[in-house]
């Protein structure tokens, strides 16, 4: 996929654009954002949810306009900063920072209240500019903007929070307590977590600084250059306020918003009152992605009013997800895009969120979002093909489930004919590549999920599926009834709390799934769309329903070009000498690549 | 159902909810399950896996094993992974949309066409409790279903009003006789201890 600079983008458009827009992107821009002019509200005026970490008494000075039952709002939608400052002898470490966190935290709430005066100014001249666009009047510029801030004020809060026991959400707002999780069972592993995150905290810090590289106020943007040591502190986990940037860098982001400067300013404008049915169910699914996180939807303390008001992630969401529909046709809107998105939004701004999303879609997901979701079909074939090669036993089982009847004996499994009609257990896991482990692994999981994904590609996702069965193993061995076996694919994933679990069995030698490189991925995934659209018949047919050319699958029967697995070493007892002898192989072969 | 035999019986079956995106499939379901109602359910992605027994007589116990679909258009060519085997379907609608009943309609055709011959299927007309804001006449989706030979219900799984309902007309419709009878398929129908629809029964 290129980068196709929008046609629609006149010069008035740009050089109105270029003064009334500024890039908010940043985070160092953001403390010195001009406050859009304060306006008051009027009935279509859409109500902008306040998060900021200003104190009670502030507000006055801050926001003249602000009507009595926002006010007590504000006091009300604690975000989990203000929170964790009032519960900071609570607080089970002092996690990041030092004591002075209150007082920094203030200090920005007075920057913005004397940027608000001079802001205003300035925001009413560019508006003028803003009003010859026809794409976007200057009351929704001025909407747009304002809800921008507050996107942006909304994760500086995220960044300076932490997770408190007396809260019952953690430190992204997120609900400790889940279906599967109770919040006791959540505190108890906290504390232990907690203590893992400070000391790796550390370790980086040091890092940057061997590497002459700037913390940057506690919000670096360069990492280290590729190494094992690196790979390794990765694997660890990244320390939580520093993901967004690091997800951003390792993913390539800056290279990609160099190459398109403004592009996302001028797809949001033309896109603000978009309508057509991708954007109809994005408007469907904005209150359906995190409910239980409060940036989403916040507590609800006075049951009756306020429930239809949007937070300001909610209103970036929109943005994101329509103006990527409108950037890439191919994929448009797919449900699961929302949680990718809103979980990108609590770490970084709406600029950057959606290149994430562009490069997660064409790099690290290709194909899975788009309409006919071959993509998915692809991964799934891999993952069974892997699961056969490294969970024979855990393959046996769950390859031996059948909805169709007419679809049976081992011929099929001999020639990978399960490729083409995927076993039923992919209706489980199609959705763990579908959202990248959202909503399938608990939160602080899915985050380390991601700090590898973003540094090691996509056969992360692979390892982690695998790792996620090596766990459902042993508990399907015995179960007779084959829809149970799909509870336990389902379930068990979600009580993964710990990410040491999943990573101890994810990068363990003796397992083995380190193998599965991404040249093997690769490789694989090639073979599975290949094996797939040599015996379909050109796409979907109307009925809904995937034909196969019955004939090529016979064609198959005599011509079995099978994929095989490159072997490692499983049954090398590994001493010192072999570990050193491998690491310099995998630094070459890393070199390489 | 006739009640003839002393001794308990068990059967399961395999239920599968379609629809438009946002009509309510999992609320229904989560309602049926779990009792239980969220006004912002996260949207599902891909499908989720339920269980449910009921109760049908004094002896007869039935297990209905729920796939939850994702309602997304383009998730359609994976319908027939769900609905190839299943003996019931639920197709919904929402009332305040009449999009939604035009796309429950096209369901219907293709598992007219797909599936099971023998599968029951029900229509279900959601979010009765927003009456104020109805699009479908009752009387205009009855009489589809009618002509049809579908169930029809309309159900709010906001106030839990006709849920159980679906599940109970649907159960006294499966060829529940044949099915004990006939041992030698035991994929459909298991003679075993029901599970209790305890927490990890469920997903979320």
């Amino acid at each position: 996929m290129t980068d196709i600079k929008p046609k629609f983008r006149d010069e008035a458009m740009s050089r109105s654009h270029g003064t009334s827009l500024p890039n908010l992107p940043q985070s160092q821009t953001m403390k010195t954002l001009p406050v859009a002019p304060m306006v008051k509200p009027s009935a279509s005026m859409v109500s902008l949810p306040k998060f900021d970490f200003v104190k009670d008494d502030q507000v006055d000075s801050l926001d003249p306009t602000l009507t009595n039952s926002s006010k007590k709002r504000h006091t009300l939608l604690q975000s989990p900063s203000t929170q964790s400052i009032q519960h900071s002898s609570l607080s089970l470490i002092d996690m990041y920072r030092d004591q002075s966190s209150g007082s920094q935290e203030s200090d920005t709430a007075t920057d913005i209240m004397a940027l608000n005066v001079s802001g205003a100014m300035i925001s009413e001249v560019s508006l003028i500019n803003g009003s010859q666009s026809t794409f976007a009047s200057a009351h929704d510029l001025l909407v747009l903007r304002n809800s921008r801030t507050n996107g942006s004020k909304v994760r500086l809060c995220i960044e300076e929070s932490r997770t408190v026991i007396s809260s019952n959400r953690d430190r992204y707002g997120f609900k400790k307590a889940t279906n599967f999780i109770t919040e006791e069972q959540y505190n108890n592993w906290w504390i232990g977590y907690a203590s893992h995150c400070a000391r790796r905290k550390r370790k980086w810090q040091d890092l940057m600084i061997k590497n002459g590289l700037s913390l940057n106020n506690d919000s670096p943007v360069r990492f280290p250059a590729r190494s094992e040591k690196l790979k390794r502190y990765i694997r660890k986990g990244i320390p939580a306020e520093w993901r967004g940037n690091a997800w951003w860098f390792f993913a390539k982001g800056p290279e990609k918003l160099k190459n398109n400067q403004g592009v996302y300013d001028t797809l949001v404008e033309s896109t603000l009152h978009l309508k057509n049915k991708d954007t109809e169910i994005i408007e469907r699914d904005l209150n359906r992605t995190f409910p239980d996180n409060v940036h989403f939807k916040p507590d609800r303390v006075d049951s009756s009013h306020e429930s239809n008001e949007e937070t300001a992630l909610i209103e970036a969401l929109r943005r994101v997800l329509v103006a990527f529909s409108a950037y890439n046709p191919k994929i448009g809107y797919c449900q699961s895009l929302n949680f990718i998105t809103g979980l990108l939004l609590i770490f970084m701004d709406e600029e950057k969120a959606f290149w994430m999303l562009v490069i997660i879609t064409t790099g690290y997901l290709p194909g899975v979002h788009e309409v006919s979701l071959e993509g998915v079909n692809v991964d799934q074939g891999v993952l069974m093909l892997a699961l056969k090669e490294y969970l024979p036993e855990a393959w046996n089982v769950v390859s031996n489930i059948r909805f169709d009847d007419q679809c049976s004996g081992r011929n099929d499994l001999k020639n990978h004919d399960f490729l083409l009609k995927l076993p039923p257990v992919t209706l489980c896991t199609s959705s763990w590549f579908m959202s990248a482990f959202i909503g399938i692994l608990p939160i602080e999981t899915t985050l380390r999920v991601w700090d590898c994904l973003f540094y090691e590609e996509s056969n992360i996702l692979f390892k982690v599926a695998l790792s996620v069965f090596k766990l459902i193993e042993p508990k399907i061995q015995h179960i007779n009834d084959e829809m149970e076996v799909f509870q336990v694919i389902q379930n068990t994933p979600k009580s993964i709390l710990d990410p040491k679990d999943l990573f101890d069995i994810m990068f363990k030698r003796r397992i083995g799934f380190n193998n599965l490189t991404q040249d093997e991925v690769v490789r694989c995934k090639k073979y599975v769309a290949d094996r797939r659209q040599r015996a379909h018949v050109d796409g979907t047919s109307d009925t809904g329903d995937v034909n196969f050319n019955r004939q090529l699958l016979a064609e198959s029967l005599w011509q079995p070009d099978l994929y095989g697995f490159k072997r490692g070493l499983p049954g090398v007892h590994w001493n010192n000498n072999l570990t050193r002898k491998m690491k310099s192989k995998i630094r070459r072969n890393n070199n390489h690549s | 159902m006739s009640a003839t035999q002393q001794e308990p019986r068990f059967a399961q079956f395999k239920l599968v909810l379609l629809g438009e995106s946002a009509v309510g499939k999992s609320s229904i379901v989560h309602r049926f399950v779990k009792d239980s109602f969220d006004d912002f359910r996260e949207s599902t992605i891909g499908a989720a896996f339920l269980t449910q027994t009921i109760q049908l007589d004094e002896n007869t116990t039935i297990k209905f094993e729920i796939w939850d679909t994702a309602g997304q258009e383009r998730y359609k060519s994976l319908a027939p992974m769900y609905y190839r085997n299943a003996n019931a379907a639920v197709v919904v609608y929402d009332i305040t949309q009449e999009a939604s009943l035009e796309r429950a309609k096209s369901w219907i055709k293709e598992l007219q066409r797909q599936a099971n011959q023998d599968l029951v299927i029900a229509l279900a007309g959601n979010k009765l409790d927003l009456e104020s804001e109805r699009k479908v006449a009752k009387e205009a989706a009855q009489a589809y279903a009618t002509e049809e030979g579908l169930l029809f219900f309309e159900v709010s799984a906001k106030t839990g009003q006709g849920v159980k309902e679906i599940f109970q007309s649907i159960a006294e419709k499966l060829p529940l006789e044949s099915q004990i009878k006939s041992k030698s398929q035991p994929k459909s129908v298991n003679l075993q201890r029901p599970s209790t629809n305890n927490q990890s029964s469920c997903c979320s």
